[in-house]
Parts: C-alpha cells; structure tokens; sequence
C-alpha cells in the first residue's frame, strides 16, 4: 500500500463526491464550487497519468477559466439559493434510470478494457488501440511538453489551426450573440 | 429544306413560352406576351416553309422517329417523332398560322384583364399539344398529345376560374335575355365548364385508348409484323391491307367486325374532341373562356383535331365504320343547326354553329374517299377553321366593343359604329353560308356533293341505300338552317335599329393589329383562295391533289369507282339545291329580323308564343335536353363520385383504396403523436433521452 | 520523486471508473437541472470524462499513444472553453428574453 497509492484513491473519492456535489446540491453556488473541486482533482488525476503539461492546463484554463465564466453565469439566476427549484418527478426519474444504464454502460466498458484488452470494447469495430495490458508501460518520459510540442506542430498541426479558428469564431460569436438589439 | 427540323421546331418553340409563363405571368406579363408573338411568328413561318415544301413535291410523306419505348421479348418499340405529309402540313400550317393570329388580337382583347400573363402560357402550351397531334407519326403519340390538347382547352375554358356560377353572378343576371330557358344557371361557371369539357373528353378517349390498344395488339401479334412501332401510320395501314385484322381473333369476333369495332372505337376519341352528339354538350358551355381562347380551341383546332384523326385513320375505316361516322356527322349537324336557330347569345350560336360544322365535317368523310368525301371534308375542316376563326374573333371585337354584352337582344345597327367589324364578321358569314365566291361554297358543296354521291354509289352496289340517303337528306337540310341562323345572327347584331341605344352608341372597332388580323382572315375566306380561280363555279381546288390524291380507301378496291360526268351531274345538282336553301334561309331571316320588325311587325316573337311552334321552340331552346340528360346521369357527377367509388371498393377481405390511405395517414399520425411525447421542450429531457438510448445501444452491442 | 509518488495504478480501470461515474454525474445534473447554469455543469463534467478517457487510454497503450491522449485532452479542454463562452453567452441571451435562465420557460419549442 504505497503512500501513491493512497493519494490516488482519496484524489478519486474526492472527484468522485464532488461531481456529485456539483450534479446534486440545490444551491447553484455549491455546485459550481463542488464543480471546481472536481477540476481540480482530475488535474491531480492526470499527474498521476504523467500528463503534468495537460494538469497545468486543466488547472488554468479549465479551473482559472471556463469555472469563473460558470461562476459569472450563476449570478443570472434569481433563484441562487435553490429554494424553489426542485426538479420535477419525471426529470428525476429520467435522471435517475439514465445515470444507472450510463454508469452500467461505461463500468462494463471499463471492465472489458481492463482485463480483457481494449480489442474488445467496442464489439471489434475499433481496432485503434491493440495492446493487452501486459504490455502497458509503466511509466514514460516526463520529457512530454517537448514531445507534445513537436506533435502540435507536426501530425496535428491541422486540428491545432482548425480550433485555433474555431475559438476566435467563438469570441466573434459570443460577442454576436450578447450584442444589444438594433431597435 | 430540313422539314423535320423545322416541324420537331414548330411544336416544341411554344414551350419556351408556355413553360417559364406559368412562373413570371404575374409580374411579367406584358413581356411575356410579346415573347410569345415572336415566338409563335417563328412557328407560323416555319409552318409554312413546311408546307411550301410539302406541296411542291406530290406525294410527299415521310416520318422521322426516335424509338422510345421498348418492350423486350416483343419486337414492340414504340416510336416518337414527327411525320409530314401534305394533310399534316397544311393543319399544322393553319394552327400555327391561326394561333399568331389570335394571339394579336388576344393582347387586345385581354388587356388589362387581371389573369393577362396566364392566358398566353395556356395558349402556347396548348399550340404545343395541337400540333403535336397533328405531326403525331402513330397513334401512340397522337393520343399522347390528344390528352395534352384536352388539358390545354382545360386551361384556357377555365381561364376565369374564380367566376362563379351564373345564378349567383349579378353581372350575368344582370345582361341575361329572358328566353334563355336552356341554360342551367347553377352548373354555368368557367371552373365547371372545363370540367365537363375534360370528363366528357375523357369519355371519348376511354374509346380511343381502347381502339388503340386494340391495333398495337392486333398489330403486333400479325405476322407480317416486323417490329418497331406497330401503331405509327404506314406499319398499321400496311397491317390492315394485309390482313392483320383478317386473321386476329378478339373480343370475341374477327375478320371486318374487328376492324370496324377498333375504327369505330377511336372514333369515339374524335366524337369527345369534335363535339359530336351526344358528346356535343361541353362546346356551348365552354364559351365561358375568353372569345380569343374560342376562336382558337373551338373553331379551329381542337376541335379539328377529331376531325383530323378521322382523316388520319381513313385507310382503316370500314364501310360500316364510315357508315357509322357519317351518321352521327350528320344528327349532329342537324341537331345542332335546329339549337342555333333560337339561340340568342351571340357565343352560343357560334358554339353551336361550330358543332353543326363539325357534323358536317364527319359526315363528309363518313361519305368515303371514292365518293370524293375525304377531299371534301378535310376541305371544309381548313375553310371552316379560317372563317369559324374569323367569327370568333369578331365576336370578340364585338364584346369588346359593347363592355361585355353578349345578349343579341341588346345589340342591332352595329355596323354604323363598329364597320371594319361588320365586313369581316360579314365576309366569315357569306363564307359559312357557302355564297358563291366564298370558300365555303367549294367547301360545304363537295360534302354535299360527296354524300349525294355515296347514295349513287350505294344504289350502284346494290347496298341498301337509306343509310347513305339519311344523312345526306339531313345534311342538306342542314345547309339551309345554317344559311337562316348565321344571317340572322348577323342581321340582328349589325344591322336593324339598336335595340339598346346607349350600347350602340358606345361600340367602337378594335385597334389596328386586330383589324389587319380580322381582314387577313377575310380574305382568306374568298374562295378564290382555294381553288385559284375567280370563277365561283370552278369545281375542284389545290388541295385535292395534294392531300386526297395519296389517300386510299382500305377497301377501295370493292367500290365502284365514281365516273367524272356522274360526279359532274351530282355536283350541279347539290349545288343547285343549296343555293335554293341558301336564298330560302337568308330570306327568312331577313324578313323576320328585318323588314318585319322595321315595319312595326313582331312575327318572330308570334312564333315563339303560338302552341306548336311554342313546343318546338322551347324542345329546342332547352337544347334537346341533351344537357339535362348528361346531368341526370350524374356524368359529370360519375367523374368524381366513380373514382370515390373506386377508392372505397372492397379489394377484398375489407380492404379498400380509400381504408389503404386512410391507415397510412393514421399510422403515420400516431407514430406522430407518440414521437410527439418526447417533445416536452425540455433540454434536459431531450438530453436524458439521447443518452439513455445511445448508452442502452451500447450495452446491448457489449452484451453480445 | 515523481515516479514513487505519483505513481498510480498499473492499470486503466479506475481512470475509467472515474471517467464513468463522472460521466454519468453530468448526465444526471443535465437532465436534472432546471437552471442553465447547472446544466452547463452538466457538461462541463461530461467533457472533463471525455478528456479523462482519452488521456488515460493514451497513457496505457504506447509511448507515443500517450502524447497523443494528452493532445486530444488538450483539444477537448480548449474545445469546452470555445463551449462554454457561448454556452454562456447564450445564457445570457436566454436571459434576456426570458428574464430568468430557468429552462422550464424555455420551451417555445415544444410541439
């Protein structure tokens, strides 16, 4: 029972609750809040996968960005205390059969790739990945930045330029759409 | 000379009018009917190089076809194309020449009309199907267009679709004559008008389409048959000279009876399209279209175009198929020469004039080649359709003139204000009246003359001969109703006192265009044109050895041929008779309408009210009853309520067309409604719902 | 240091596990939630599951596989910040019409 070990399975408790904290609590705040928790954690996550660069990412954008923008977003409501809103039994019912078949859905996947190799995950029809676990490396060099850097540039330089377009597309957009009325 | 080229040229140019019309008419329909004035001037010019070059070689016949469709296993290949022959170039020449026509005084005639763009769409897709029949090179394509034709006229009657019926239309209570007794006020409206027009075409066609399939199978399954096109003119007339019909069993008989049976059967198509009676009943009532459309569909061509299939099909009428078509010619001419006698409404004598012409027409090439019927009834199916053209149009000047009065109660002494008018309708009605000198007089004798001398012939052959006498006794009284019914029209429109001062005050001519176009055709209605000669009694005219010559009778060989100085006898003889009816019938009129009235007298308006002649005036006045007699059937009613019969018939097992669709919708309604329960508006409901099938697909796709 | 304390399972399940459960958490606020906002949150964690998955799969395949996760990790993190500025600025449209962002009012659509 590595000291790692430990922190790994705390790291996952806590995204874990705060993901429900942030799907289940009645008050906006807290779930926005419970939400930048569970950003943060899977930063942590991703540490623990040697993806530091995306950690550092995660944290700045996804925690320094797009929960401020939430946080803007949740000062919209009128009912921030979430004294009113109830969801109804229907939605309810919907959420809660959804969330088990997606859950079912996604352990069972998750079990297949784990003991029986990601051939079979997807009824054969994916053949990207082949490896059995076995073959898994234990760990790889922390030189990535560099890598990842190279790789931007190089193979997937084409998707880099497309989001590149895609966001200041967005930023045009978001202006469009919060743009006053012309009487 | 690229007669073909030019002919495929001539019936395809009035689409390019007729087909964007039916898009800019709205906004552009001043161009548009410019558009189509050139456009129909190129298929005028190019109708006539055509016949230029069909005369100047006798005996020109050929085709030009592409095989269209084909039926592997046969040797079956249906052809379309174009034929010419000196009979096809001068109808095509004659539409396409009387379709510029009107179509010059019809931008006059409809200015300012609130639908003006829609008409010359109509009317060229309508030139399109007419000369589409008459370059037809099988029967194949002759019925394609025939349809196309019935649809045109479908168009064009119905042009003021948004009129309503005449008992509910205060312009028409308004300027009706009080003895209108025949008309059927409720059922008198442009929408039903071309509905009876197309429904009681169709029951025509059902014949022709039943004759035809008739000879393809026949044909085809002869076998001298070589293959291609078992329906186009010379494969199917070489069939019945050589025996098709002879030897093939079907319906259940053989031999002539078959042959008789498929003539008569495609007749029955001419008899829907020409007006014949019984089938007569749409033409009155379709003068509810403009006059222009009239001038053109109801006098010249459409109606022509039974006429001209009947020519067409010549080569394959038996004696007693010709028997049968000269005698509904004939009733149908007297018939409806008797209803124009009373007829007050300057369009309907002219509807009914034009049915009595037709009759004749039939009647004449019911007569038989060898008796010279052929030549005379293709002869007077060209003059007629000038002079009919003619009367159209003027009536058109004269509505025009008088702001929509059609009720010759209300006209009379026209001709001081409107002159240009008066001749030209004048001319067109010495023309139908057959006064030597005008066209008619060639034309209406030879039919005379031609069913004169199919009595000879029959008594010469030992046949029976009341079935030849019949119709040429009717036909020739027939001369003389027409001399009084379209002199009194004319003395009682244009000459006499006014009898609505205001009115006649008021008339005025048409613009120029219109008056060169009504002038043109006058002089196209001199006889000298025909027959190209100044002396009235000429006998014979150009025509005859162009058209009839190449045409021979299937049975010719059995007939006895007609001696030149027998037929030179006969034809003095009608000729005779016929202007002592002409003289009898103008005379009556004159004194009734004329001199009677002006010396204060009222012997017409006795005639009507005296018991007998009360009788006959209102048999006749209710047009034979005819119409009621179609309505009472419920046959316009059978159109629509037979096919709702159709739909609700029991297929069997209580299935039924209309219970099919009914399902279908119903099914499609509830599938509507369930999808439906998904469709709160909520977001998330959408989203819940998306992730739930998706996820539930995946495990079933992992479970396996 | 790295390698002993950040050295995590040798094997790809929990990350899945992990990735599912959030999954299916953003699901269930998707469908749940009647304010936008929170179904933002919704997405917001079902993106951060995507990108999890990825990165992960990545990580246990190949060397070379594993830059690769972290690139599509990366594209799907600036892909959720290109979303949610116009998620919310459709939010703030919404709001505009409707005066609250209750999604409940939202439904002009239905049939």
């Amino acid at each position: 029972m590595s000291p790692s070990i430990v922190l790994f399975w705390a790291l996952v408790a806590v995204v874990v609750a705060a993901a429900a904290g942030a799907a289940l609590a009645r008050n906006l705040v807290y779930s926005a809040l419970s939400l930048g928790v569970c950003l943060a954690g899977v930063a942590g996550l991703y540490l623990f996968l040697q993806a530091e660069y995306l950690a550092v990412i995660q944290m700045s954008v996804y925690v320094g960005g797009i929960l401020i923008l939430v946080l803007f977003g949740v000062m919209f409501s009128r009912d921030l205390l979430g004294n009113q809103t109830r969801p109804s039994l229907p939605a309810r019912l919907l959420g809660g059969i959804t969330f088990l078949v997606v859950l079912v859905a996604a352990a069972r996947t998750a079990w297949v790739a784990a003991h029986r190799g990601m051939l079979q995950t997807v009824a054969g029809s994916l053949s990207v990945v082949r490896s059995a676990p076995e073959e898994w490396p234990g760990t790889i060099a922390s030189n990535a930045p560099i890598h990842l850097g190279s790789l931007l540039m190089d193979q997937w330089l084409a998707p880099f330029l497309v989001i590149a377009i895609l966001l200041t597309v967005v930023l045009v957009a978001a202006l469009g759409l919060v743009r006053k009325e012309l009487p | 000379m690229p007669v073909f080229a030019l002919a495929t040229a001539c019936v395809l140019l009035p689409l390019l009018v007729a087909v964007p019309g039916v898009f800019v008419w709205r906004k552009s329909g001043g161009p548009l009917a410019l558009f189509a004035l050139v456009v129909h001037a190129l298929g005028f010019a190019a109708s006539l190089a055509i016949l230029a070059a069909t005369l100047s070689t006798p005996g020109f016949e050929g085709a030009s076809t592409i095989p269209w469709l084909a039926f592997p296993g046969t040797k079956i290949v249906f052809s379309l194309g174009v034929h010419i022959d000196a009979l096809g170039a001068m109808m095509l020449a004659v539409v396409q020449g009387l379709g510029f026509g009107v179509l010059v005084v019809s931008r006059w005639y409809l200015h300012g009309d609130r639908f003006f763009g829609r008409f010359f769409s109509s009317f060229s897709f309508f030139v399109f199907s007419m000369s589409g029949v008459v370059i037809a090179p099988g029967l194949l394509q002759a019925f394609i267009c025939w349809e196309l034709v019935g649809l045109g006229s479908y168009f064009l009657i119905g042009y003021w679709h948004d009129k309503p019926a005449a008992s509910k239309d205060p312009e028409y209570q308004a300027g009706k004559p009080f003895y209108a007794t025949g008309v059927d006020e409720d059922r008198l409206s442009p929408s039903y008008a071309q509905l009876k027009a197309f429904l009681v075409n169709r029951v025509g066609d059902f014949g022709f389409l039943s004759g035809l399939a008739l000879c393809a199978w026949i044909v085809s399954s002869w076998s001298g048959f070589q293959g291609g096109d078992p329906l186009s003119w010379n494969t199917l007339f070489g069939a019945v000279a050589g025996g098709a019909f002879q030897t093939g069993t079907g319906l259940g008989s053989t031999g002539q009876a078959l042959l008789t049976i498929a003539g008569i059967l495609i007749f029955l198509g001419a008899m829907g399209k020409s007006a014949q009676f019984p089938f007569h009943v749409w033409l009155p009532d379709a003068m509810q279209g403009p006059t222009t459309a009239s001038a053109i569909i109801h006098a010249a061509t459409m109606v022509a175009a039974g006429v001209f299939l009947t020519a067409r099909i010549t080569p394959m009428l038996t004696p007693e198929a010709l028997v049968f078509v000269q005698w509904v010619g004939a009733i149908t001419a007297i018939v409806a020469a008797t209803i124009a006698c009373v007829q007050w409404d300057y369009k309907a004598v002219l509807a009914y004039s034009t049915v009595s012409q037709l009759g004749y027409m039939m009647a004449g090439l019911g007569a038989g080649v060898a008796a010279g019927g052929f030549g005379a009834g293709t002869g007077h199916l060209f003059t007629h359709a000038i002079f009919k053209c003619l009367l159209f149009l003027g009536a058109a000047s004269v509505i025009h003139g008088l702001h929509g009065v059609q009720d010759l109660g209300r006209m009379g002494g026209l001709a001081r204000k409107m002159p240009f008018t008066a001749i030209a309708t004048g001319a067109a009605t010495l023309a139908i009246l057959g006064v030597p000198g005008f066209s008619s007089f060639w034309s209406k004798d030879a039919i005379l003359a031609a069913t004169s001398a199919k009595v000879y012939l029959a008594s010469e052959s030992g046949v029976c001969t009341w079935t030849a006498l019949v119709p040429h006794i009717l036909v020739t009284v027939t001369a003389g109703l027409t001399a009084f019914y379209m002199s009194r029209q004319w003395i009682l429109a244009f000459l006499g006192k006014s009898r609505d001062q205001h009115l006649a005050d008021h008339a005025h001519d048409p613009d120029k265009p219109t008056i060169a176009v009504l002038l043109v055709l006058a002089l196209l209605s001199l006889q000298f044109f025909w027959t190209g000669s100044v002396n009235p009694f000429a006998p014979g005219s150009w025509l005859d050895a162009a058209v009839v010559a190449p045409v021979k009778g299937v049975f010719a060989g059995g007939v006895p041929v007609l001696e030149e100085h027998v037929a030179h006898h006969l034809h003095v003889q009608t000729m005779i008779q016929t202007l002592v009816l002409l003289v009898l019938g103008v005379g009556a009129s004159l004194w009734l309408y004329l001199w009677n009235p002006s010396r204060g007298g009222h012997v017409a308006e006795d005639l009507r009210r005296r018991p007998v002649t009360n009788l006959v005036w209102q048999f006749l006045a209710n047009l034979w009853f005819v119409d009621r007699l179609w309505t009472l059937l419920g046959a316009f009613g059978i159109g629509i309520r037979g096919s709702q019969a159709v739909a609700r018939a029991d297929l069997g097992s209580g299935l039924s067309l209309d219970g099919a669709i009914d399902g279908a919708a119903g099914s499609s309604r509830l599938a509507g409604r369930v999808v439906n329960l998904f469709q709160g508006g909520r977001s998330g409901a959408y989203a819940g719902w998306t992730a739930l099938v998706l996820f539930g697909l995946v495990s079933l796709l992992l479970l396996f | 240091m790295n390698d002993i304390l950040l050295a995590g399972p040798e094997h790809l399940g929990p990350y899945l596990a992990v990735g599912a459960l959030l999954f299916a958490f953003g699901i269930l606020a998707c469908v749940t939630r009647r304010n936008a906002v929170g179904y933002l949150i919704g997405i917001e964690l079902m993106l951060n599951a995507g990108a999890l998955n990825a990165v992960a799969y990545g990580r246990f395949r190949s060397l070379e596989a594993a830059a690769e996760g972290q690139i599509l990790g990366l594209f799907v993190i600036a892909l959720a910040a290109a979303e949610a500025a116009i998620a919310l600025a459709l939010v703030y449209a919404v709001f505009r019409n409707f005066r609250d962002v209750d999604l409940d009012l939202v439904r002009t659509l239905r049939s």
